[in-house]
């Protein structure tokens, strides 16, 4: 659905951003896509979305290139930004001007939605609203436009804690099979029990691109020597109930993902992290 | 290209500047009733400035989403392709935006018209110098400020006038020196000319050549917007 080949992209020359850096995205799937700050998340949103160019190598989206940003390609794609931009407009108009553009919105569901995150349609003007009433609205419009490719920058960003949960919420409910839903954060906690494939953004390459049940497969996340002594420990954190271990999964024992003990560990090993995941 | 996603454009932007758009048209109005009435004279070219300049700034307030970070975003990620949006703002600018202000004009002189008449004055005689070649002049300014418009990223309209003025000094320099390195700068407009030397009246192009070439420079304004929007990056 989302293919990216040997990406080539830097905002100066000399420094590149991402080098060969190549990644398919599958529908059926919500991605957690994480990285360090300055590592090209954003960047690499806007790439998929055509509002970037590569300096080299193909973007296709829905077999297309993504940057002739072509209607029928960016009628199934939906990317909220974490900056986000509204018009001097009351909900309702923002949803006549735009919803025709998206051939599958659904005007039952936008106000599902909207009484889900406890907004009222009849809000005033949108640019008059709060940080996270704005991204409260634009969350409820992009998941009503039910396209096929969801991109989202940092969601959570700006949310209070019911407001967390109810995303989470409706992000489950949204997510079928045909839909590819691509989460960029650094707040790990609010989605780890939504994401299903976590990649991993590193130096210009992607360090990890897996499910989170290939995960759990080959890590085993548990406090030391709870479950399991054996296998290669690849990071180690103090907590208040001992010292918490990522650590090779060599007896295949069950144990529940941990993104931030995750992405502190792909970090940290990064080769033996990538060779494992190969 | 489809209509519909052109409609759809149009439409969003009738549902966010309608407001704008009436507060603009009024002014318009007011001033051309009173600009009108003070002068006590049927003038249109004086309307026609005044409506001109609203036309040139248009295009500023048409593209503004792309000169700021996350509206850029937000308008190259609508559901229409970029010969679709440059289309629209083009029917915006050409067609809605130019009746608008005829409108708001004529509106505006026939209120003058109408006060003067009430006070018992003599009628407006309407005159304007404008002519064909002056309605496609105007035509090449709007679209030199419309790929401006997209071309910079900030005070649009004030860096196409600057940019426009610098190479129009450049170019009448250099025409000026190539003059005066002839020596024609020094021969008198009403000389006898003959067969030896340049006439006058060769230097006059007919009206519909300077139509059609101001024509051709309109579109290529307006290819060259094309070009740019399909290159903008967020």
């Amino acid at each position: 659905m989302v293919q990216l080949e040997n990406i080539q992209f830097g905002y100066v020359k000399s420094r590149p951003l991402f080098k060969d850096l190549s990644l398919t995205l599958e529908p059926g799937h919500i991605y957690g896509l994480l990285g360090k700050n300055g590592a090209g998340k954003t960047t690499l949103l806007k790439i998929m979305s055509g509002l970037r160019f590569p300096d080299g190598g193909t973007v296709t989206i829905l077999k297309e290139s993504a940057p002739l940003r072509k209607a029928e390609g960016l009628q199934n794609l939906y990317f909220l930004q974490e900056e986000m931009y509204v018009p001097h407009l009351k909900v309702d108009d923002f949803v006549k001007a735009y919803a025709p553009f998206y051939p599958n919105f659904n005007h039952e569901q936008f106000a599902e939605y909207m009484h889900e995150l406890e907004l009222d349609q009849e809000t005033g003007y949108m640019d008059k609203l709060s940080h996270g009433q704005k991204k409260k609205v634009l969350i409820a419009f992009a998941l009503a436009t039910n396209t096929k490719i969801l991109i989202m920058d940092e969601p959570t960003n700006g949310l209070d804690i019911p407001s967390k949960s109810a995303f989470r919420k409706l992000m489950a409910s949204a997510a079928d099979e045909s839909r590819l839903v691509i989460i960029s954060t650094h707040q790990v906690r609010d989605l780890h029990s939504l994401i299903d494939m976590v990649a991993i953004l590193d130096n210009g390459h992607m360090l990890l691109n897996a499910s989170t049940y290939e995960i759990t497969e080959k890590l085993l996340f548990d406090v030391e020597n709870t479950k399991s002594s054996e296998g290669k420990v690849f990071y180690t954190e103090e907590t208040p109930r001992g010292n918490y271990q990522v650590k090779e999964n060599v007896n295949h024992i069950d144990s529940s993902l941990d993104l931030e003990m995750l992405f502190n560990a792909a970090i940290i090993n990064k080769n033996e992290i990538a060779n494992l995941f190969k | 290209m489809n209509i519909q996603n052109i409609k759809n454009l149009l439409k969003t932007y009738f549902i966010e500047n309608w407001k704008t758009d009436l507060f603009q048209f009024g002014m318009l109005m007011v001033i051309v009733l009173f600009g009108t009435i003070m002068s006590s004279r049927g003038n249109l070219n004086f309307p026609i400035f005044v409506a001109s300049i609203f036309l040139m700034i248009y295009p500023e307030r048409l593209f503004r989403n792309l000169h700021g970070n996350s509206s850029k975003i937000h308008y190259l990620s609508i559901p229409a392709s970029n010969s679709e949006k440059v289309l629209a703002n083009l029917v915006l600018a050409n067609v809605y935006y130019v009746v608008g202000l005829i409108v708001s004009c004529c509106l505006g002189l026939g209120l003058a018209q109408l006060y003067i008449t009430l006070r018992g004055f003599e009628s407006l005689h309407f005159y304007t110098a404008l002519n064909g070649v002056g309605v496609m002049l105007l035509c090449v300014l709007l679209a030199m400020f419309f790929f401006g418009s997209i071309y910079f990223r900030r005070k649009t309209t004030l860096a196409t006038l600057g940019v426009s003025l610098l190479i129009g000094t450049i170019i009448i320099t250099l025409y000026a020196l190539t003059l005066w390195i002839n020596g024609i700068i020094l021969i008198p407009k009403d000389a006898v000319y003959n067969d030896y030397m340049w006439s006058y009246s060769s230097y006059v192009i007919p009206d519909a050549v300077q139509m059609i070439v101001l024509g051709l420079v309109t579109v290529f304004f307006y290819a060259l917007s094309f070009l740019r929007m399909k290159e903008t990056e967020a």
